[in-house]
């Protein structure tokens, strides 16, 4: 080993590896001390490497396009005949529901609720990148403070909560999913009324569950019960749908009980989001 | 300065297509790591300094892309280039699996570290289940894509930054052979 060649500039690199260890190590002690020094060295990188990432997903989905193409088209006709019977089918559902949604109108004003859930303006957002390492579920979307985007506004996806704005560039927005382990959303139970927390759970995502627990012990919750963001929350809009219950059983103190969840929204295939734009703060002092 | 320039786009080309191109095509949630493959590579095939340089950048850049607190995956990937850049010693030109071992150990290594300090100081026990559901899938998938990958970049740093074999490998018997036989004719 020792025919190894001694560095032209003089010095053992193992002692420049202990000089950048120290370095380092203040550099971690003086971001976490200092994060706002940091952030416009963080944003403005960030920010170069999001028009990048916007390329990538157009090309992407132009050749998606392409591919789509090549569909064959007996395949595309027996498609559109299923979708024609689903639609004629959920026609006939909406003309009940809009029934219903009349009568529930009614009595929401003769109770004096009509302000309860309001109609949320939204704003619709690519996702570009996503975060690679496995253990967390964040992800970045294409529009940042340039467009109106503030830290805590709530993501939806089609239907149901996808997560919330972490951090806001001025290109670009980093959002973290429900499914991640660090995210909790106080939620209710619509048809009993309980309310509970949805933790996000990496370890059982791969069976398309995350946790419910703290459910009140003598919830009659059943399986299939739809979850919906509750007003307790402090970041998170009421009335958001989260998903539907599963597998209630009591906690191993007796004290609450907990569930799996399995989310409406397709994390694995998402492409578009939309950023609801109103602040909790907002909606609840009514500005 | 060649060598500046090759590992600064090596390392922004990776990190892109991480997040981007590989994220659509993951494998039981897993994406390959390619970043950790440019820190092993540059510090396999030159030396423990280059090695340390650009594993911290590497590293560096995941720090300001995942949000948290800087200098994180920064010290890791350095320390993980210095250590392949001990490795040097060993470099043959066109070997694939002495690599391949020391990109599955170092992504191994960024695994457990990413457990034991983003879920075992809160206390998440629940190792085996991280290792069945990330570790093995990502591990798995890096060392595949590295087939590729790794070679892709042994080619470049062979012929942009012209390294010659006969410079590298000077602890093979051959080597010595040579520089000796060398040493005597100009005697």
């Amino acid at each position: 080993m020792n025919s190894r060649k001694k560095p032209s500039y003089g010095i053992e690199p193992k002692y420049i590896l202990m000089l950048c260890i120290m370095l380092c190590l203040c550099l971690i002690l003086f971001s976490y001390r200092f994060p706002k020094v940091f952030d416009p060295i963080r944003k403005g990188l960030n920010s170069c490497l999001v028009p990048m990432q916007k390329g990538i997903h157009v090309i992407g989905g132009q050749i998606d396009e392409l591919s789509a193409k090549f569909d064959d088209i007996d395949e595309l006709r027996a498609e559109n005949e299923a979708l024609q019977r689903e639609l004629t089918e959920l026609r006939d559902k909406n003309e009940m529901l809009e029934q219903d949604l009349y009568d529930m109108e009614l009595y929401k004003q003769l109770l004096e609720l009509d302000k309860s859930y309001p109609e949320y303006k939204k704003v619709g957002a690519n996702i570009i990148a996503r975060d690679s390492s496995g253990f967390y579920a964040t992800f970045t979307i294409d529009k940042g403070s340039k467009n109106g985007m503030k830290v805590d506004m709530n993501v939806l996806a089609d239907n149901g909560l996808v997560g919330i704005i972490t951090e806001v560039g001025p290109n670009y927005s980093i959002v973290r999913s429900i499914i991640d382990d660090n995210s909790y959303v106080s939620a209710t139970i619509m048809k009993t009324g309980d309310n509970c927390i949805v933790c996000g759970s990496l370890a059982l995502l791969n069976k398309g569950f995350i946790r419910v627990r703290d459910i009140t012990i003598n919830s009659q919750a059943k399986s299939n019960y739809k979850v919906y963001t509750s007003d307790l929350s402090e970041k998170y809009l009421p009335g958001l749908l989260i998903g539907y219950l599963s597998n209630i059983t009591n906690e191993a103190d007796g004290m609450t009980k907990v569930a799996y969840l399995t989310p409406v929204v397709d994390f694995e295939h998402l492409q578009t989001v939309l950023v609801i734009t109103q602040l909790k703060e907002n909606v609840v002092t009514g500005n | 300065m060649l060598a500046f320039l090759l590992f600064t786009i090596e390392i922004i080309v990776s990190y892109l297509l991480q997040n981007t191109v590989f994220a659509a095509l993951s494998i039981a949630n897993a994406v390959p790591d390619l970043l950790v493959i440019v820190a092993v590579a540059a510090g396999y095939q030159n030396s423990r300094l280059r090695g340390m340089a650009v594993g911290f950048f590497c590293g560096l850049i995941l720090d300001i892309g995942s949000g948290g607190i800087l200098g994180v995956y920064a010290l890791f990937y350095m320390i993980i280039g210095y250590i392949c850049g001990h490795f040097h010693n060993y470099y043959v030109q066109h070997d694939i699996f002495f690599p391949l071992m020391l990109i599955a150990f170092s992504e191994l290594a960024v695994c457990a570290a990413n457990y034991v300090f983003g879920f075992l100081i809160r206390g998440d026990l629940r190792l085996m289940v991280y290792v069945k559901t990330i570790f093995v899938p990502r591990i798995l998938y890096t060392v595949i894509i590295s087939l590729v990958y790794y070679i892709l970049l042994d080619i470049l740093y062979e012929r942009i930054l012209n390294r010659k074999a006969e410079d590298e490998a000077f602890l093979t018997p051959e080597s010595i052979l040579a520089e000796d036989a060398r040493k005597e004719s100009v005697m």
